[in-house]
């Protein structure tokens, strides 16, 4: 605490900064008031995506709309990156790990496909990007990727734990993606703790809901396929609220019914399903989202800790989520509907 | 967590090497000898600069936790800074107190002859560690006052940045942070009070 | 009775025959004619009405689908290379055949599913991978729909082509065709009467020219026995008189046709 803002301080203080930016109830409010992409437009420049939109030609579409609240975050969190000290650096870099599983999958995927490299890097999450990004296309097949591009970047120790090159080259790419994303929540926590201090008591919290929320979520998006329950427990992370009990009787639900079961034997899971009507799973996404939100701006009753960070980069992607939803359903006619995606912040 | 057994043991260490010393038959007349044997004046100047020292070091411990804090708030919510100097200031006054102790701590320090076996009498010695006990005192005391004012300044930046409203509420946690130093102030200049190197006895 | 409005035809006995016989090709073609466009223009309403029924319904699922892929973002971001990449053979093939309404080939498409698609099951696994199958599966009745509406449509264009050409071809018969033919067999009708009449007229002036000159030469008989001789020249200026009425009736008959 005491030590704290000797490096961080300054960041602390520019993220929480940040994070008064993130718009309000009454935004919100204003915003599902809006009649056309336009309104929406003008309403949010005047908010801090101002200077991001003000050049946007005029026919706007949910996608530019959306790409330019992402630039906004970017540029956010690369002042961040380029101003942190150690630790903070890493914690940073680690809370883009998950987009950058997505972006290395992203682009694999698509240059076994023979597609251009440009489009592809154009799709990528610019969260997620790291230098040698670009040079992945130059691998045809997985092991020469892994050989020559993937060793350098951060994520190689993912790669060479968890996979081997026969995996690599019959995996399924989804489930690698799992199973690199749960190599990665695992790292994350054990990094957290390294950390210590408030950090590790504030980010394990919301990072074993994250497991348990991705555990929840492969469960209920396996059902019915041909992925095994083995490799089902597989991919779950090795920590969270879950862990490893709950996770077990997940691993063997083969219904709704079954995993509802399994989590509300966990007392904190047991208030959002209860939330949840009886074989109600539309509303499930959302209630999992605004219980992430909660427990993400419980992070801003504390200071001197890292959790903000990331609790800063979750909520402005869950904006833009919610700014993607306005504006999809104010260009598609669907007001009625505004309601249900929205997960309001503050 | 850490910092509060490092202080128990702190605390509880050297009385208790004392009395195991004690107990186990190791004679303690060199100890006391060699406490005999230093200067009363060593003691005062000792005394001095905790107090001038530690109470720096907290008050620029405490402007730094605020001002890295209240800058970085400053960017989004520039009404903050003139609100907020008083943060600073209450840190800087933990210095000004430190170094209006040690200015009444150094007037109380007068020459005076050693006895003839090169030690000094009971009164100097006395009036050393009185010294040396009122410079610790408010040095640690304002150490901890300029810390704590540093960390609360810091949360009235960040809280007043997120709600006005708030650092009115703020300021007054923080008024009872900066009393603390003030505790130590009073207990220095009390424990000051009595030392006098020319007394007789 | 205009004289355009007719073929040039040499107005004759059998050309009056063949005159006949094309308007009663005319007549039937007509007849068959007409019952093809009704065919056409039923089936044509059936279809409009099809098409209104599926755009509107279209106009639904779209929407629905759309939406639907708006969810599935919202859970799961961008997810559109994904689903490229994991797509390697079409499972969803449009098929076309042609149907006969009337003797008009219609073309027909019929969306057929193929093979399984496995890949795509684990899509989105860790966020959202439920609402990807939804949107799969609205876009999946969207782009049935889609094939539906295509066939309807350009079985539409076909036939309002169809119907375009069937309707051409019964006015033609009816307004150009028919009437030309009536009119040229109402010509010929006419010169042929009037053939008749001027044969039946030249045959009794011939006949009254015989009979004159049997009674002018009973009267030369009579004025030979009376007096001879003094109206001899009378007969022959007749002659020529007879000769110049036809010549004229001929000249007529060159500036008609």
């Amino acid at each position: 605490m005491c030590l704290f803002n000797v490096k961080d301080g300054f960041l602390e203080a520019v993220v929480r900064g940040y994070k008064l930016g993130l718009l309000t109830t009454a935004d919100y409010n204003n915003l599902c008031q809006c009649e056309t992409l336009e309104d929406i437009k003008l309403y949010l420049t005047g908010t801090d995506y101002g200077p991001f939109l003000a050049n946007e030609p005029s026919p706007m579409h949910t996608t530019t709309l959306v790409d330019c609240c992402t630039r906004k975050l970017v540029a956010d969190w690369r002042y961040l990156r380029e101003n942190a000290g150690e630790p903070l650096g890493r914690f940073l870099d680690y809370c883009t790990y998950g987009h950058m599983i997505d972006n290395v999958v992203l682009i694999v995927t698509g240059t076994l496909h023979e597609r251009d490299v440009q489009e592809l890097l154009e799709k990528c999450n610019p969260l997620g990007m790291f230098d040698a990004i670009a040079s992945l296309a130059v691998a045809q097949n997985m092991r020469d990727l892994y050989r020559l591009v993937l060793v350098d970047t951060p994520l190689a120790p993912y790669f060479s734990d968890n996979l081997t090159s026969e995996d690599l080259d019959e995996m399924n790419i989804e489930v690698m993606r799992n199973t690199l994303y749960k190599a990665y929540l695992d790292d994350f926590a054990a990094f957290v703790h390294r950390v210590g201090g408030t950090t590790a008591g504030v980010m394990s919290e919301l990072l074993s809901f994250e497991a348990d929320r991705r555990a929840l979520n492969i469960t209920l998006n396996s059902i019915g396929t041909e992925l095994t329950r083995d490799d089902r427990r597989k991919l779950y992370a090795n920590f969270g609220l879950l862990y490893p009990h709950g996770q077990a009787e997940l691993a063997v639900a083969e219904d709704f019914d079954q995993i509802r079961t399994a989590m509300e034997k966990c007392q904190p899971y047991q208030s959002i399903f209860s939330r949840l009507g009886l074989g109600e799973t539309q509303m499930l996404d959302k209630i999992l989202y605004e219980e992430e939100v909660r427990q993400l701006i419980n992070t801003y009753e504390q200071q001197f800790h890292y959790g903000v960070f990331y609790a800063y980069m979750r909520l402005r992607e869950q904006e833009i989520r919610n700014i993607m939803w306005i504006a999809e359903c104010v260009a598609q006619d669907q007001k009625n509907r505004v309601q249900d995606g929205i997960v309001f912040t503050f | 967590m850490r910092a509060l057994v490092l202080g128990v043991a702190a605390t509880l260490g050297l009385p208790s090497l004392l009395l195991l010393l004690y107990l186990l038959n190791v004679d303690l007349q060199y100890l006391f000898f060699l406490f005999r044997n230093i200067s009363p004046y060593f003691w005062s100047a000792l005394g001095i600069s905790l107090c001038v020292g530690l109470s720096i070091v907290g008050a620029a411990w405490g402007i730094f936790i605020t001002g890295s804090s209240l800058v970085g708030a400053a960017i989004r919510e520039p009404r903050i800074t003139s609100k907020n100097l008083i943060s600073i200031i209450f840190c800087e006054a933990v210095a000004i107190y430190g170094v209006i102790v040690a200015i009444i701590l150094q007037t109380k320090v007068e020459a005076v002859k050693p006895q003839a076996d090169g030690t000094y009498g009971l009164a100097a010695a006395n009036a050393g560690y009185a010294i040396l006990g009122a410079g610790s005192v408010t040095g640690w005391a304002n150490l901890a006052c300029g810390l704590s004012v540093g960390i609360v300044g810091s949360s009235a930046a960040l809280s007043d940045a997120a709600n006005s409203t708030l650092f009115v509420k703020i300021l007054v946690v923080e008024i009872f942070a900066s009393a603390l130093g003030l505790f130590g102030v009073i207990i220095g200049i009390i424990m000051a009070g009595n030392a006098n190197f020319m007394a007789q006895g | 009775m205009s004289t355009q409005n007719r073929y040039t035809v040499t107005p004759t006995v059998s050309v009056l025959a063949v005159m006949k016989a094309r308007l009663a090709g005319a007549t039937k073609g007509h007849s068959l004619l007409k019952k093809k466009a009704d065919a056409l223009n039923m089936r044509f309403r059936q279809i409009l009405k099809k098409i209104v029924e599926t755009k509107e319904e279209m106009g639904k699922v779209m929407k629905a689908s759309f939406f639907s892929l708006a969810q599935a973002r919202y859970a799961t971001g961008d997810f559109k290379h994904t689903v490229f990449d994991s797509v390697d053979q079409a499972t969803f093939k449009v098929k076309a055949s042609q149907d006969n309404v009337a003797g008009v080939r219609l073309p027909k498409f019929e969306g057929v599913k193929e093979g399984a698609d496995s890949k795509l099951g684990l899509i989105g696994l860790g966020t959202g991978g439920k609402q990807i199958q939804e949107c799969r599966k609205s876009f999946m009745t969207a782009v049935d729909l889609l094939v539906e509406l295509a066939s309807l449509q350009t079985a539409f264009l076909t036939l309002d082509e169809a119907i375009k050409t069937t309707n051409r071809r019964v006015n033609a018969l009816e307004h150009v065709v028919k009437p030309r033919l009536e009119n040229t067999i109402a010509y010929i009708k006419g010169e042929l009467d009037e053939l008749e009449r001027e044969e039946f007229f030249r045959l009794k002036k011939v006949q009254g020219n015989k009979k004159k000159h049997a009674e002018a030469a009973e009267a030369l008989e009579a004025a030979r026995a009376g007096h001879k001789g003094g109206a001899a020249a009378a007969p022959a200026a007749r002659e020529n008189e007879a000769a110049n009425v036809l010549a004229t009736e001929l000249q007529d008959a060159d500036i008609i046709f």
